[in-house]
């Protein structure tokens, strides 16, 4: 039984980087700041996961289908996007608006806000997620929560995950800092070791679901 | 229009001293706009000039406007094609006048603006101009009001900076303006409004410098670009200057120190990053055709966030936030600004003044390549519509000589029969005019069958419209043919006295004759007897029996009067195609020759390639003769022979010109 971690994205979103901290190691998935370093689907076992990294969305013209397969194969897909981009752009939008119309994939989808560290100041990362969450509201029709919003109710009762912030630097400064305070809020703050540990929860219920309970 | 000092007291090191690249620039500015300034009259003088010269050709057209006349009587399967002909230039000559119209007015448009320099900046949203624009007017420095410069929002003065936001989605166009120098934002040419649109076109259309501007995070979309690059192919002067600049070309850094407070680094990216950026957005200017159209000069990577660290100030917002150190003027260098101002001077500067005087043969050019643009398709369409009408006519033509073949083999068949049925082999009761009345009839029902079956589709034409015509014309046609002719029956001059006197003896004598003969020769001789016998007091040419040698027997005059039906057949055939082709094709084609000078005349009175007159009449100076009538010659020398060659097998003697 495998678990399958799939993250999307457009080009330079930081999927290839935040794929290697959740692995915890540097450059499994190779990135850099020019587009098109990821060429091809790629997949390394870690753990329970089974980790999986695509081209971006606008490179290349199969990217939408190619998005909707590893949609519709993966067990959480996790949906980057550069808060130093600013809001979700029209690429973003028509893939995810294919993707709305199957309702399972939207339950199945972390939204990972990334370059959280890479960014001027907490007001801008306000600024820009809660443009970001207004985006996916009117692509989902369900209430998102940007930065410092409170969670509003829906009539299901049932709630997306609010956005994860990740910092792939601060990780890895913080993974290589001497153990200590310093060590602990980096790790903290870079949203790595949080993510990991949520995945690694859902691996754990399907394995009980697959398996039975023992 | 001069630019105050922007000196701060240079004892102050604090937060409100601009940095010596920018002081540079505002210097460089200063002194373009003086030099714009003195040479106005000049560059006033030229844009005049070539104004009127457009205004003057744009009024031409105008009065030689209208649409173009269908000809009349265009065959049906071509009448689609003309059509399209007639429509393509209509719509060739509306947008010519446009065109013309608004290079008119970006002439005038020119005249007002004649000493400001327009650097227009293209980029995404999100890409960095509001923040790069704030930069370079200097509004970051905290100079005196006056000393920056001053931005404008859509035409009107306005905030005191441009603003900046990570999801603001700037659709108006902005900008600043300091002395000389006019700096224009264009919110993105894809989403473009129709009023932005048309602003669009008139900036490409009057820029002088272009900054293409991308961010170090999002790469820009190559619609963009590609969108960019048809904009500046219809509406730009020629060819443009201009730069890349790649902006937050920085990494910020988050960290924590011993006391557990949260600090935030900001340091420009790698050169080896920077460098494969750099390069891949040359590669996609160079993909959308960008780099043919505008001379692109080093790029840049730049960063705001470094600049205002380095100069105290807070990242986002620029407001004063501590004290600069002291190697700040290391570190702003190190945001890439100084070499960008350095760059922008040395343009205005050495350039400037170049750049603008260029600008009216390069906007003249502009228009010719658009003009050019605009007739291809009426062009397109002319040249296929005469090569069908060549086409057609040569089908025509080279049906002519099967079809009279034709016709005259569906007539001639029943010759024999006509003839024999009317009494040709007995003497005396063949009624020769009978016999010719009904060949006649049937010669033109032979050749108007083949004329309908076999001339008209060729001529493509309805044949409701041709047929008519041409029946009456078959039906009024003359025939050359004469069976009495045969019969030589005038040979004689007949005398009426002592007529029947002598006619008993002299048909006597003629049967004598005749019968030597044959049947006909009887009959003939009997005829030559008794008209001799009438001319009884006449003299009897007896030579002329000789010629009864035609036409002495039945078969004889049959074969005879076939080759004659035959060789009418071919005349007549023949007068009806060259009437087709002068009713038909002629005017078709006088009407194409009359749409191509109009097309010509388009040309030339923008400049577009030799006028006619002066080629000919150059030709006929350098050769001594009149090209055009010596071309005329040979052509019809050739057709004289080409028909000559093209007649039936049989020379006819009385063998007549069917052509023109």
């Amino acid at each position: 039984m495998t678990y399958t971690v799939t993250a999307l994205g457009i080009a330079n979103s930081g999927k290839s980087s935040l794929l290697s901290a959740l692995a915890d190691t540097p450059e499994l998935f190779p990135s850099g700041d020019v587009p098109g370093v990821t060429t091809s689907a790629a997949r390394h076992v870690v753990g329970p996961l089974v980790l999986e990294d695509t081209p971006g969305l606008d490179a290349g013209d199969a990217g939408e289908a190619r998005t909707l397969r590893a949609a519709q194969l993966a067990d959480t897909l996790l949906w980057c996007h550069s808060l130093r981009m600013g809001d979700l752009r029209p690429t973003e939008i028509a893939a995810l608006r294919a993707c709305s119309r199957n309702s399972s994939i939207l339950w199945r989808t972390c939204f990972v806000l990334t370059h959280r560290d890479d960014v001027a100041s907490r007001t801008h990362v306000q600024d820009v997620s809660r443009r970001i969450a207004r985006q996916l509201e009117d692509i989902f029709g369900l209430p998102f929560q940007g930065d410092g919003e409170p969670s509003r109710p829906t009539p299901s009762g049932r709630n997306p995950r609010p956005f994860d912030y990740i910092g792939s630097a601060t990780y890895w400064k913080g993974a290589g800092a001497p153990p200590g305070q310093r060590r602990d809020s980096l790790l903290r703050r870079s949203g790595v070791p949080a993510l990991r540990n949520f995945l690694h929860h859902l691996a754990h219920r399907k394995g009980e679901r697959f398996h039975g309970r023992s | 229009m001069g630019v105050p000092s922007a000196r701060a007291p240079a004892s102050n090191a604090g937060t409100s001293e601009a940095p010596e690249a920018w002081l540079a620039f505002v210097d460089s500015v200063r002194c373009a706009t003086e030099q714009l300034s003195s040479e106005r009259e000049r560059t006033d003088a030229a844009l005049k000039r070539t104004k009127a010269r457009i205004a003057g050709m744009a009024e031409e057209l105008r009065e030689r406007c209208g649409t173009p006349a269908i000809p009349v009587g265009a065959p049906e399967e071509l009448a689609g094609k003309v059509r399209d002909v007639v429509r393509a230039l209509a719509n060739a000559q509306a947008k010519i006048l446009t065109d013309a119209q608004r290079v008119v007015e970006d002439f005038d448009h020119a005249l007002e603006n004649e000493d400001r320099f327009v650097v227009l900046v293209f980029g995404e949203v999100n890409a960095g101009k509001s923040g790069l624009a704030n930069h370079i007017a200097g509004l970051e420095f905290g100079l005196d009001p006056g000393a920056a410069g001053i931005p404008f929002v859509q035409g009107r003065e306005g905030p005191a900076r441009l603003a900046e936001s990570p999801v603001e989605c700037t659709r108006d166009y902005q900008g600043f303006r300091h002395g000389g120098l006019l700096w224009i934002d264009c919110p993105g040419v894809l989403s473009a409004t129709p009023e932005n649109a048309e602003l669009a076109r008139r900036l490409v259309a009057r820029a002088d410098f272009i900054v293409f501007v991308t961010s170090s995070d999002a790469p820009f979309k190559r619609s963009e670009m590609d969108e960019l690059a048809r904009l500046i192919k219809a509406d730009g002067a020629g060819r443009l200057e201009g730069c890349l600049v790649i902006t937050k070309a920085d990494r910020i850094e988050e960290d924590v120190d011993d006391e557990g407070e949260l600090i935030r680094i900001v340091a420009p990216k790698a050169k080896a990053d920077v460098g494969g950026q750099l390069k891949w957005a040359r590669e996609q200017l160079d993909e959308a055709g960008l780099t043919k159209l505008v001379r692109l000069r080093d790029p840049h990577a730049i960063s705001l966030y470094v600049a205002r660290d380095a100069l105290g100030l807070r990242w986002d917002s620029a407001r004063p936030h501590r004290t600069r150190s002291a190697e700040w003027r290391t570190r702003y260098e190190s945001s890439g600004f100084p070499a960008l101002l350095t760059e922008l001077a040395a343009v205005m500067r050495d350039d400037g003044a170049a750049i603008k005087a260029l600008w009216p043969k390069k906007r003249l050019r502009a228009l010719q390549a658009s003009v050019q643009v605009r007739l291809e398709p009426g062009e397109k369409h002319l040249t296929e519509l005469r090569t069908m009408v060549g086409r057609a006519r040569k089908e025509i033509e080279a049906a002519r000589g099967p079809a009279a073949e034709r016709a005259g083999d569906l007539a001639a068949s029943d010759v024999r029969g006509i003839l024999e049925s009317h009494g040709v082999k007995s003497v005396k009761r063949f009624d020769e005019n009978a016999a010719e009345r009904t060949i006649r009839q049937k010669l033109r029902s032979a050749v108007s069958k083949v004329v309908k079956e076999d001339i008209l589709p060729k001529a493509k034409a309805s044949a409701d419209k041709i047929e008519g015509v041409v029946g009456e014309f078959i039906r009024s046609a003359g025939f050359e043919f004469d069976l009495k002719e045969l019969t030589e029956t005038r040979t004689y001059e007949s005398g009426e006295k002592g007529g029947a006197y002598g006619s008993v003896g002299g048909g006597a004598l003629g049967m004598a004759i005749g019968s030597f003969f044959g049947p006909l020769g009887t009959f003939l001789g009997g005829l030559v007897g008794s008209l001799a016998g009438r001319a009884i007091g006449r003299q009897v040419k007896e030579k002329r029996t000789v010629t009864v040698g035609k036409g002495t027997n039945a078969d004889q005059v049959v074969s005879d009067t076939q080759r004659a039906v035959r060789r009418q057949a071919t005349v007549l055939i023949g007068k009806v195609v060259a009437m087709l082709v002068s009713d038909v094709f002629d005017p078709l084609e006088a009407s194409i020759q009359k749409l191509e000078d109009r097309v010509n005349g388009w040309k030339s009175g923008v400049g577009i390639g030799p006028r006619d007159r002066r080629t000919s009449s150059f030709w006929s100076k350098f050769l001594g003769f009149d090209v055009q009538r010596a071309v005329e010659a040979v052509a019809k020398a050739r057709t004289t022979t080409s028909s000559h060659k093209r007649k039936p097998r049989r020379k006819p003697s009385r063998a007549r010109k069917t052509r023109r």
